[in-house]
């Protein structure tokens, strides 16, 4: 399943490009991905995506968490349509968000 | 759920334990204990279904974590009967979501000491748990909430 992803992943960024088009710029400010296994060894989507402060709010981050991940989620459909486990990580720092090691 | 609910307090307590420089084993102990919270939750939930009280704690210790990210990863993309309702069937993706996630986030923090963390990483993983847990309380009593119960302790086909 893992070479579908990588087959197509010109197409898959396409994809993601156009999804992170229905994010609220209010709350991210950008979504980069990289393509691995989990730690089961199975093959994964690892979104990383850094938070405005407004959107990294305690009080809404939640919510925003939630509905950025869900949004990614639905529209991508990592699984089913590219057989890769999705992952979400979200800062608001970002020093944090170019660290490899933060990912 | 007294455990799993004391579980899920104590990674609030972890992640907020440094108000101005969080230490990663702040960090990373907020979020292997969101996952064991989201674990036992679930551990819980299945074995009430067990009639017989002093046996419970033998059936919970059945569970398999590689079993229940299967059931997880097959709940959260299956294709649901369209009577059930939308709302019903997204929090109960959104669970299953959430414990896979969760799972793996669990052993980066436990070891690998290579990934680092921010309190607002963290932090979004510890409430991801918490979120679950509302969502769960709102659909336990639903067929496909219950399905997915026995699915985490066996490997049986829906088929």
């Amino acid at each position: 399943m893992i070479s579908r992803g990588f087959v197509h992943q010109a197409q898959l960024r396409d994809e993601i490009d156009q999804a992170k088009r229905a994010l609220d710029p209010r709350e991210v400010r950008d979504v980069q991905f990289t393509l691995e296994t989990d730690s089961s060894g199975e093959p994964a989507i690892f979104f990383s995506i850094l938070l405005t402060p407004y959107g990294s709010k305690e009080s809404r981050l939640a919510e925003v968490t939630g509905r950025v991940a869900s949004t990614l989620f639905d529209t991508i459909q990592p699984y089913n349509r590219w057989g890769l486990q999705s992952y979400f990580s979200f800062t608001s720092d970002p020093a944090h968000y170019g660290n490899p090691e933060w990912m | 759920m007294a455990l799993a609910e004391d579980l899920l307090k104590q990674a609030f307590l972890l992640v907020h334990k440094e108000p101005k420089n969080p230490r990663q084993a702040s960090l990373r102990r907020s979020v292997s204990t969101a996952y064991y919270a989201l674990f036992h939750l679930l551990i819980q939930e299945t074995s009430a279904n067990w009639s017989r009280l002093d046996t419970r704690d033998f059936l919970a210790r059945a569970f398999d974590h590689k079993t229940m990210k299967i059931a997880s990863t097959r709940a959260e993309n299956a294709t649901y009967d369209p009577a059930v309702s939308p709302q019903v069937v997204s929090k109960l993706r959104a669970v299953a979501r959430a414990f896979r996630e969760l799972q793996h986030q669990r052993h980066l923090a436990d070891y690998s000491n290579a990934t680092k963390w921010d309190r607002v990483k963290a932090l979004a993983k510890v409430q991801q748990a918490q979120t679950a847990f509302t969502d769960w309380k709102s659909i336990r009593n639903e067929y496909v909430a219950q399905r997915y119960l026995i699915s985490l302790l066996s490997q049986y086909k829906e088929e």
